[in-house]
């Protein structure tokens, strides 16, 4: 097998040819990273400067810390710079590709058989030895959790220690998304203990987890004996979790802070008129927002009905006013930079707003006029643009004669309506991985597909297609059957997509080297302050 | 005095019971539990079971509050499901926070209310009047989060004289801890000084009518020393209970007000545990706040022997 160099640039696999992350060749119109101001940090970044404390400010607490079981926002930040994967999925350089973190090199030598060459002179934070039994053992745990991050491994069968720097990974049948499924997975040490998983998480990455305060703050400390030479830039990140918008704007603008991270897109205009802040955008999209549909009760059991309603949805006004234009309307799961994208089904104009046909389409569904046309919509608290996305369409929904009620709730209830007692017709979360690997995006359990735990749709002529789709190793060969997920997608109408929004964080201008990720991994290893 | 006390804490102990078991109850039976908050909607149902075996939450409801009863009388009140740690010691790391913050707004409340409620009084109907009036009705009504928030635009962005979030613990550096305190102590004294003003100017109209109070005067005692040495030493009982029952209400912390300055105290623990079902800490939280509530209505009773003889001398001649 090809040995990678310990660089950013990868050689061409000598085996089997294996998708990369996300985007490959596909260049990418420049969207800024930089929003705001005059300056573009990026183009007159100083040489870093090493030192000096971090504070960045997040409006959620962490409520576990085990890299495998949660993945809520603010803890994929931290692990991010706790842990290292085997893979890196660089979405903070275009093009988008996977790259080499604690594993140099990896490719098939045969469909089902993944081979890794791991990274030597890693230390953990404890300061043991980094080799291939912790790859097994964090794979091995990984697997038998059951949980959201292992089913994007897809099939695996088996994890083998082939030497101290080789491991194998033994797959059920062939499973394009691997690499991009590992570059999800941290990796623990082999000496790790229930603390480790439960309050001290210790990994290889630059920064220890040194302090953590539940509800007040987290604190971070460089970790001297980091693998990759020079950087952490910072003595120290601390993340103060301030609840309220508010507050946060206001630390940030008296300097308090200097980051404040998930930056909602209602506020970001006002911080853009702001000569000392930079909001911070993604490179790229990852997020989609789905108004997602319980398809076993009435009336939306009827596609006629679905697809009256994906009519009434306004997905350009959504983005342009209610976000700020912070996001591209759309219909597709991936976005169009993604190979896996279908411009015919994923164009905005699949689904066009109009309430005429909406109408037609409700009369010969069976209700005329939108009379008897009645929809619970079920959201979680604490997402007002999800909300005003529901009443967007609750007026359209009035318009053609129907009603809408709109119920808020507490995350626990919002959970015990969508699995348990069913209330609901529609409801609303914003999914990931939309630049991803589609077999990755499209993983068994996750919202887009089929056995999804959240949209409960199944289909196994799709559950076919995807399962081919991820079995083969080539562009060419994969993307006819995401293309055919794609139009089964907008026939049955298994969710409604609106489309893809930017995740936006704010800076000072004393930070130097962030680029926001799109999928909230952010990455502080070249971060440093002026 | 002692039987008396002996029985204020019986019923104490009782009510403290009762309330832990309605609030147990109560948590029980809302939707969710931490198991469903923690995964989140992407938790698959394996994963579900095996963590809700390893939390004993799987377990019949009268054996887990048996068990937490049994802990809890060993002063053990559990471990956050959430986070693994010591609930005592989660409740031992806010409480200094609430305490301090209920002690500098009580503080400021009093600097407001008893002059403004003594000179409102004696003052009936003049300017003062009318002004003091006028300040507790404005401390009442403005909303405590947008007087915060705007505190937090004035004192902190624009001319940033105060931190606009978070505590400084003061082992860690005393000036900065002071700082921190202003801006939320302020907000909360404000409107804690509105119905403290109110209810001393009503005690002290009533008391200035009293027939004692226009015997001093007939005596030839000057209106201050009336005022200072009797008007206002026997207005303050019922000021004397409405400041109690707010300071009880403090010590299960002002939600608000932590929430707009992130100050990590008890109010935010509360509700950081309620909307995470971490039902240990809930319970510890509530236990906490109950103990209080119960512990300051006995030192009122006991202030109220020392403000009033009869009281005192009432409580002996019971049998």
């Amino acid at each position: 097998m090809a040995t990678r160099e310990d660089n950013r640039h990868l050689s061409r696999s000598s085996f089997l040819k294996v998708t990369s992350g996300a985007v490959g060749a596909a260049s990418l119109v420049g969207a800024p990273a930089l929003l705001g101001g005059t300056t573009a940090l990026a183009e007159t970044s100083p040489a870093p400067k090493r030192g000096g404390r971090l504070t960045a400010s997040v409006n959620e607490e962490i409520k576990i810390l085990d890299a495998y079981t949660s993945e809520i926002n603010l803890w994929r930040t931290i692990r991010e710079n706790v842990f290292d994967t085997l893979i890196y999925d660089d979405l903070e350089h275009l093009p988008l590709s996977l790259k080499p973190r604690l594993a140099t090199a990896w490719g098939y030598k045969d469909p089902t058989t993944f081979e890794l060459t791991l990274r030597t002179g890693v230390k953990f934070h404890d300061g043991s030895s980094f080799d291939a039994e912790d790859v097994k053992f964090s794979l091995d745990r990984l697997l038998t959790l059951n949980s959201f991050i292992g089913v994007s491994l897809g099939p695996v069968s088996k994890v083998i220690v082939v030497d101290p720097t080789h491991v194998q990974i033994k797959m059920q049948r062939p499973f394009a998304g691997l690499p991009a499924g590992l570059a999800h997975v941290c990796i623990y040490s082999k000496n790790a203990t229930q603390l480790t998983f439960t309050q001290q998480p210790i990994g290889t990455g630059p920064f220890r987890f040194a302090e953590f305060r539940p509800a007040a703050y987290t604190k971070l400390t460089r970790f001297e004996g980091y693998w990759e030479p020079g950087v952490p830039y910072l003595d120290e990140i601390m993340l103060p979790v301030i609840i309220e918008d508010a507050s946060r704007l206001a630390a940030l603008q008296s300097g308090q802070t200097d980051m404040l991270l998930g930056l909602s897109q209602a506020d970001a205009p006002m911080l853009m008129k702001d000569p000392r802040i930079a909001v911070l955008r993604g490179l790229v999209r990852s997020a989609t927002d789905v108004f997602y549909l319980n398809l076993f009760q009435k009336p939306l059991d009827n596609p006629l009905a679905r697809q009256a309603l994906s009519h009434m949805i306004d997905r350009k006004t959504y983005y342009k006013v209610i976000l700020n234009g912070f996001g591209a309307a759309g219909c597709s799961p991936f976005i169009p930079q993604n190979w896996a994208y279908d411009p015919k089904e994923g164009d905005v104009s699949r689904w066009p707003y109009d309430l005429s046909r909406a109408k037609d389409l409700l009369s010969k569904a069976g209700y005329p006029n939108g009379k008897g046309f009645h929809l619970v919509f079920a959201l979680v608290v604490g997402f007002p643009e999800l909300l005003e996305g529901a009443q967007m369409l609750q007026a359209a929904v009035a318009q053609v004669g129907g009603s809408m009620d709109i119920l808020t709730q507490e995350v626990p209830v919002w959970i015990d309506t969508i699995e348990k007692n069913f209330n609901y017709n529609l409801s609303s979360d914003t999914s990931s991985r939309a630049e991803a690997d589609p077999a990755a995006t499209l993983s068994d359990q996750f919202m887009f597909g089929p056995n999804s735990i959240i949209g409960r749709w199944r289909n196994p002529t799709v559950s076919k297609i995807l399962a081919e789709g991820a079995s083969k190793f080539t562009i060419a060969e994969r993307r006819p059957y995401y293309y055919q997920y794609q139009t089964i997608w907008n026939q049955n109408l298994y969710g409604m997509i609106l489309g893809q929004r930017d995740l936006l964080s704010a800076s000072t201008r004393r930070v130097h080297g962030f680029v926001e990720n799109c999928e909230n991994y952010r990455n502080f290893r070249y971060t440093s302050l002026a | 005095m002692a039987r008396f006390l002996l029985r204020r804490c019986g019923q104490g102990i009782a009510t403290i019971f009762l309330i832990s078991l309605i609030v147990f109850l109560v948590v029980y039976f809302i939707p969710g539990d931490p198991v469903t908050v923690m995964l989140g909607a992407q938790g698959t149902p394996a994963e579900a079971a095996t963590l809700r075996h390893e939390f004993g939450l799987d377990q019949p409801l009268f054996v887990r509050y048996g068990l937490w009863l049994w802990h809890a009388l060993h002063l053990d009140l559990g471990t956050s499901v959430l986070l693994g740690k010591s609930v005592v010691g989660e409740v031992l790391d806010a409480l200094p926070v609430t305490l301090e913050l209920a002690f500098f707004a009580i503080l400021i409340a009093l600097l407001i209310a008893l002059p403004a409620g003594v000179a409102a009084g004696v003052r009936q109907n003049s300017w003062v009047d009318f002004l003091a009036r006028g300040v507790a009705f404005g401390g009442q009504s403005i909303p405590g989060f947008w007087l915060g928030l705007m505190l937090i635009w004035i004192f902190g962005v624009r001319w940033p004289i105060f931190p606009t979030y978070g505590f400084t613990p003061p082992s860690e550096d005393i000036g900065q801890n002071l700082r921190c305190m202003v801006l939320p102590a302020f907000t909360l004294g404000v409107y804690l000084a509105a119905p403290l003003t109110r209810y001393l100017r009503a005690s002290v109209i009533r008391t200035l009518s009293e027939d004692y109070i226009l015997m001093a005067r007939s005596k030839g005692i000057t209106a201050r020393q009336v005022i200072l040495r009797h008007v206002v030493r026997n207005s303050l009982i019922p000021f004397v209970t409405q400041l109690g029952l707010q300071l009880a209400y403090l010590i299960g912390g002002a939600v608000v007000i932590e929430q707009v300055f992130s100050l990590p105290g008890i109010g935010q623990l509360a509700l950081i545990a309620f909307q995470n079902r971490d039902y240990p800490v809930i319970q510890g939280v509530i236990l906490l706040v109950a103990t209080g509530f119960v512990a300051i209505n006995v030192a009122i009773d006991v202030l109220y022997m020392a403000l009033d003889p009869r009281i005192r001398l009432q409580g002996s001649a019971q049998p």
